[in-house]
């Protein structure tokens, strides 16, 4: 299997109705100019259809709180990228506005007998270390979504602990739904990766892409 | 046509055989005579027999024919334990003289792969060609016991009842009917459906759904080919009546370093718990547990979850109690009006608990287990009910077990699941509270177990 071009998979995700943070530049220049649109803290991650674990890889700066320190990261990020990954294609490198919530895992995959199916998790250590996540078989509605949600043993992290607000998980249930329906009309997509989605009281902000092809 | 497996008028035994230890002559057997280690439940199948061998005359004292295409009468259902190579030109003959079901019990099929691969894909294309639904290849056979039908190489004849249980392992399959003897477990059909070359999971289902025999479905399944279907007719089937699985098998590993997060947490057994929850289907641990549910599921109503229990040992009250807060299953308080009720039948022992568990202390007669019973299951507020029973000098098991039946039969939305703890002088009271399909455990926490499965059956019809 082989990763789509970011490229690629925003686009066909924004046309099938999701919303993804953050814009693609290709050089400083439009780095700059999105930063200025997007607004501080910025996270800044190569985009490459080779390179498949960002962090692992390196290529990932977050917490850049200044205009003056966007060009030495973009210098960086696509030098380790290239030390890293010799013969990747490199698109560019994606710029986007931090955001914080609760670190939360959607997925997708293509099951030979079921067909997709999709996973809904907490992220972080949550799904890492306590492989705390739900499944379910597409096609599915909202009532089923919320089902889904309220199985992770992690549950009352969403609904607020501590005095902290509860996490809007309505439009979690609604990004399932359309994540279902989405594996269901594009067939050449074996599997997908939300990661993270970060969720807060009012709005779910898909950060991290990843869309897997077969290898032709 | 589906329906001639399960109700044929007659059937032919192909490979029909004079080896006392062979499958041909063991499924002869069973047929003719019900069973080879025959029980009370042993009866012959209720229509005719015909067996095939081009070398026998009579097997077992009944007339064998050389072929199929000999047979004075018409034939619904043939079943076919010659060996593999012979099954196609078998197969032609069935379809010549118009047979409507094939059970094929033989192995050499698709299980081997290679030469058995084909030789299935070619049986399967004469029987379709020809209007035969076929059974196996690769299986023990079906049993239906309303119409006293073993067409298996099965010991015996399970008891009559309303339970199906469809089996991809003919080998579970055989041990459960053993043990069903002994337990007085009844079952309406046993199916092993081996290879599935053509009926499959999702027919048989689809079949049950209509079955006036059968009131819940038990499976045992290690894997799937088509999953969409099964789903469709699970959930289709799991809205009239409840279905219970034990899922088999190894859950793959291989986590590909380019796989995404998903792809490497989606292992099998999670994507095939995930299909039967979607689908309404209670997922069992073990034999024992998918049998226990069955049952409790097909007799007793699904319920809310507010539950009473009542017990004469305030020790198994506490760990029937613990169990169920593991389950999830709400032992409900009391309300003062209740306690007050309890009071004013002047049966209840001074030192009553006067809170859920209901302890009725140790000395309890049967009117104080009657009065608890009617004080509680007539309260709105409780959905049912788990009894427990430990044996004293005074404990009247026999009555005890009269009372929760009579109060099942007056109270039938809610259920009664009961935990009669003991073994030898509490075998007779057990014994009455199954024949009456009261769920009855020698563990508290099996009983809260069964409730739990309740309560999850009532959620998932609410919808």
């Amino acid at each position: 299997m082989k990763q789509l071009s970011y490229s690629d998979s925003k686009k066909l995700l924004i046309r099938s109705g999701f919303k993804i943070e953050g814009k693609l530049a290709i050089n400083e220049e439009e780095a700059k100019a999105i930063t200025v649109q997007e607004g501080f803290p910025i996270a800044m991650k190569i985009a490459s259809p080779d390179i498949v674990h960002k962090t692992d890889a390196d290529c990932v700066a977050v917490n850049i709180q200044k205009l003056s320190d966007i060009d030495i990261n973009f210098h960086n990020i696509l030098a380790k990228a290239r030390k890293y990954a010799p013969k990747s294609e490199l698109e560019g490198i994606v710029i986007q506005k931090m955001v914080s919530g609760t670190e939360i895992i959607i997925g997708a995959k293509y099951d030979p007998v079921f067909g997709p199916v999709v996973m809904f998790g907490l992220g972080g250590i949550f799904v890492e270390a306590l492989k705390d996540v739900s499944f379910r078989i597409a096609p599915f509605d909202k009532k089923e979504a919320l089902k889904m949600i309220e199985e992770i043993k992690g549950i009352k992290i969403l609904k607020g602990l501590r005095g902290k607000k509860p996490a809007n998980i309505d439009s979690l249930a609604v990004l399932l739904v359309k994540v279902s329906s989405f594996m269901l009309k594009n067939p050449e997509i074996k599997e997908l990766d939300f990661n993270p989605i970060f969720v807060d009281d009012k709005k779910s902000y898909i950060v991290d892409i990843r869309l897997m092809v077969e290898d032709d | 046509m589906i329906d001639k497996i399960f109700n044929p008028k007659n059937i032919a035994v192909i490979g029909a055989s004079r080896d006392p230890r062979s499958v041909g002559q063991g499924i002869l057997k069973s047929l003719t005579q019900g069973c080879v280690f025959k029980t009370r439940f042993c009866m012959p199948f209720h229509g005719k027999i015909f067996p095939i061998n081009p070398k026998a005359d009579t097997i077992l004292g009944v007339k064998c024919y050389q072929s199929i295409l000999k047979v004075p009468e018409n034939v619904d259902l043939a079943v076919i334990c010659v060996p593999a190579r012979v099954v196609p030109q078998i197969m032609k003959d069935c379809v010549s003289k118009g047979v409507k079901a094939a059970i094929i019990i033989s192995a050499g099929f698709a299980e081997i792969k290679g030469i058995g691969k084909d030789l299935q894909d070619e049986v399967v294309k004469i029987a379709k060609k020809g209007g035969i639904s076929i059974v196996g290849p690769n299986c023990l056979g079906v049993i239906r016991t309303k119409n006293n039908m073993n067409a298996s190489f099965a010991p015996s004849m399970p008891p009559k009842g309303n339970i199906a249980f469809i089996s991809q392992s003919g080998a579970v399959a055989d041990s459960i009917i053993d043990w069903s003897i002994e337990h007085n477990y009844g079952f309406s059909t046993i199916i092993s459906y081996g290879n599935r070359a053509d009926l499959d999971v999702h027919n048989f289902l689809d079949y049950l759904a209509d079955d006036p025999e059968t009131k819940a479905i038990a499976i045992y399944m290690e894997g799937l080919d088509d999953g969409k279907k099964f789903m469709e007719s699970a959930k289709r089937l799991s809205k009239k009546k409840p279905i219970v699985i034990l899922k088999g098998g190894k859950t793959e590993k291989g986590a590909k370093a380019i796989s995404s997060h998903t792809g490497s947490l989606a292992g099998s057994y999670e994507i095939y718990k995930a299909v039967f929850r979607q689908c309404g289907i209670h997922i069992a641990e073990n034999i024992e547990e998918l049998f226990d549910i069955a049952k409790t599921l097909a007799f007793q109503p699904p319920c809310k979850n507010n539950i009473a229990i009542i017990t004469n040992a305030g020790g198994a009250g506490v760990l029937c109690a613990d169990a169920c807060d593991d389950h999830k299953v709400n032992i409900i308080d009391f309300k003062e009006s209740t306690l007050k009720r309890l009071d004013n039948t002047k049966k209840m022992h001074p030192a009553y608990s006067r809170h859920n568990p209901l302890d009725l202390v140790g000395d309890a007669l049967p009117e104080r287990y009657k009065a608890a019973l009617d004080i509680l299951l007539k309260e709105k507020y409780i959905s049912g009910a788990i009894v427990i029973q430990t044996l004293q000098t005074m404990t009247d098991p026999i009555e005890d077990a009269k009372i929760v039946i009579r109060a099942n039969k007056r109270f039938k939305n809610k259920p009664i699941v009961c935990a009669y703890l003991g073994g030898k002088f509490t075998k007779k009271s057990i014994e009455l509270l199954e024949t009456n399909n009261i769920p009855q455990f020698n563990d508290p926490s099996k009983a809260a177990n069964a409730i739990k499965a309740l309560v999850e059956r009532y959620e998932f019809l609410k919808k």
